[in-house]
């Protein structure tokens, strides 16, 4: 099912790693990981997280967070793809998140069991929060529009979403990634599933405990080359592979051979025509889990070798949930046109079981695709190769 | 797109049994905590939800197991052998996911504490546990999507799977919507919409409802939402994924 790549006409970032491409790649060059203790809410629970200190933890009353950061991300795409009017422009929206599709104000609830009533504020945040929905009214855009929750692999499914949209003729240009805050609700789950770390996180290494929770947003724009052609920009990243499959294995822990990894790659391969060999580097989900780093590198290694180039940017964002596939899809297309990938935070000795080494400090790339993955609780898996033209 | 099977789970039973009757279905009159007044929802009752099919999810929430049920009949209904098929996806659709568990989980934070609270009870709440339970019982292993909105959430669905067949991503998707009620959701409800105190629907009045609708469909020419028949009356109760169980309906009594 090899088919027509999709450019990527803009991207927006922000993560505790910076707020925008160019502050996060600086942040990521230097090798600083922002990571401390939840200071956006109050908990008992004393984990590191990586927060993004520079946005306030509440905007307007009832508005929820997790738009604030996506808003960021989407302006920033939006700059870098010279769209200020969408006049005669079929525009879509996919966004994934975790959070913002939930009623998880606790504030609300408890008042509500406590007193049998409480104030709307939140559920109207709630209601006016939908993320696709919320950036289509503030823009002015009618295309179709979908949150996918899909959890950790939500953000990159939205982008799957959008190229079946652009493919389909559904729309001209999607605006796709996805966005999650920090909030009580998923620290709580995950210190509960005893998947959280104590420690800054390690993707890969053989002393890896567990996860940091992050927060933050990624934006693609993908266009077609009509559209392109017809608003006179042009842009060297496109977006020419994507596979996603379930493993029907189990509610939360990997299939331990990663199949619907493995058939996720290849699908995303054989879309964009390209072998296992011209893949630049991988940035992989690898949230610094047990159970993922060795499921992930392993099927890594199986179908690349030991000479493929890994890392994980959760070593500088955190894992930030349905935000995760927006995020490292931006980490990856920025890193493609540049040249280079920073190392993969946190890792420090090799895991036998894996046999992965992910690249260690600042590193040059060569080649023209990169793949991005994702492995989600539930079973879904989502890969995603972008590409750069040749010079 | 063509429908091969369809699966429905709502207040008035399950599959072609809860259509075969026009007949006006009084829904259930609640007893609610935040008023005197009885608030009336179409609600599932537990005997519907009995089925030796979900013997293997004990754990899961009631959501996951309306939604569960309507995607096996769907499955059942169209005869088509699925298990083990990495070329059959899931797309369902729904406007507030597991929120019950969702509150559940609050209560054992409000209770318990941050650290004390359940890990199963966080495992069921995410929007897309439901699917899970179904891609692992089904044995479905193309992708396996839960999508939400308040605006036409089953509609995205419906145009999403269009996109996939189109494409060659799947040769069928289980395609689906539900929502389920729940105190919390009809205090919300009686805040922000004028509820039918009687019970009766109209285009002015409200009566919330639960239920499930999936559809099993490949590539073909078949209008999905043209199909619905326009004078049927929606004693379902309405949530947001309502589209998807009116489009059950008129299916099930057309087949």
């Amino acid at each position: 099912m090899q088919s027509k790549a999709i450019a990527i006409s803009g991207m927006g970032v922000v993560s505790a790693a910076g707020v925008g491409v160019e502050a996060s790649l600086a942040s990521m060059e230097a090798g600083e990981r922002n990571v401390g203790p939840v200071s956006i809410f109050d908990s008992p629970i004393d984990l590191p997280v990586f927060e993004v200190k520079s946005l306030p933890p509440r905007s307007e009353a009832g508005k929820m967070r997790t738009l604030d950061l996506l808003e960021l991300a989407v302006d920033e795409a939006l700059a870098g793809a010279k769209l200020d009017s969408f006049e005669g422009l079929r525009v879509g929206v996919a966004m994934g998140t975790t959070v913002a599709c939930q009623l998880n104000d606790l504030g609300f609830y408890s008042t509500f069991r406590e007193k049998n009533e409480a104030p709307m504020d939140s559920v109207d945040g709630f209601l006016e929060g939908n993320l696709a929905e919320a950036i289509a009214k503030r823009l002015g855009v009618d295309g179709p529009k979908l949150v996918v929750a899909n959890a950790c692999s939500s953000g990159t499914d939205s982008i799957g979403a959008a190229l079946s949209w652009l493919k389909a003729g559904l729309c001209d240009i999607a605006i796709a990634g996805g966005s999650d805050e920090m909030n009580r609700i998923p620290l709580c789950g995950f210190n509960a599933l005893g998947v959280a770390s104590d420690q800054p996180c390690k993707p890969f290494s053989g002393d890896r405990t567990g996860l940091n929770l992050g927060e933050g947003a990624g934006v693609l724009i993908l266009e077609t080359a009509e559209s392109m052609e017809k608003r006179g920009v042009a842009s060297s990243l496109n977006v020419c592979g994507y596979g996603s499959y379930a493993d029907a294995y189990h509610l939360t822990a990997p299939h331990p051979e990663g199949e619907g990894l493995e058939r996720a790659i290849k699908t995303a391969l054989e879309q964009a025509g390209i072998s296992s060999d011209e893949i630049a580097f991988v940035n992989a989900h690898g949230t610094s889990t047990p159970d993922n780093d060795k499921v992930e590198g392993r099927t890594l290694l199986r179908l690349f070798g030991e000479q493929i180039k890994v890392l994980s940017t959760k070593g500088y964002t955190g894992h930030t949930l349905g935000g995760a596939g927006g995020i490292e899809a931006v980490f990856s297309a920025a890193a493609l046109s540049r040249g280079w990938i920073p190392g993969s935070a946190g890792f420090q000795t090799l895991d036998e079981e894996i046999g992965l080494v992910p690249t260690v400090g600042k590193t040059e790339i060569s080649g023209s695709y990169a793949l991005s993955t994702s492995l989600a609780f539930g079973g879904n898996n989502a890969a995603l190769i972008i590409g750069r033209d040749k010079a | 797109m063509k429908i091969l099977g369809t699966g429905l789970v709502c207040a008035r039973g399950r599959g072609k049994d809860a259509v075969s009757s026009r007949d006006w279905k009084s829904p259930t009159f609640l007893e609610v905590s935040f008023q005197d007044a009885p608030f009336p929802a179409y609600v599932i009752d537990a005997a519907t939800l009995k089925d030796p099919v979900l013997k293997g999810m004990r754990r899961a929430d009631r959501f996951s197991k309306i939604s569960t049920l309507a995607a096996c009949d769907a499955v059942a209904n169209s005869g088509v052998d699925i298990e083990g098929s990495d070329r059959v996806g899931i797309i369902f659709s729904t406007a507030f996911g597991p929120h019950n568990t969702t509150f559940k989980f609050q209560d054992d934070i409000i209770d318990y504490g941050d650290a004390g609270v359940s890990p199963t009870i966080f495992s069921n709440s995410v929007h897309n546990a439901a699917v899970s339970y179904i891609s692992r019982l089904l044995k479905i292993k193309g992708p396996t999507w839960t999508v939400t909105g308040f605006d036409q959430p089953f509609e995205q669905a419906v145009a999403l799977a269009e996109a996939w067949l189109a494409e060659g991503r799947c040769d069928k998707v289980l395609l689906g919507g539900g929502d389920e009620c729940g105190t919390v959701m009809e205090y919300i409800c009686s805040k922000k919409l004028p509820i039918a105190s009687d019970g009766k629907i109209t285009d002015k009045a409200f009566v919330p409802g639960e239920g499930a609708a999936f559809f099993m469909v490949e590539k073909g020419g078949f209008d999905l939402l043209g199909s619905a028949d326009e004078s049927w009356v929606p004693t379902f109760g309405n949530m947001l994924t309502g589209p998807a169980l009116c489009c059950a309906a008129a299916m099930l009594e057309n087949k």
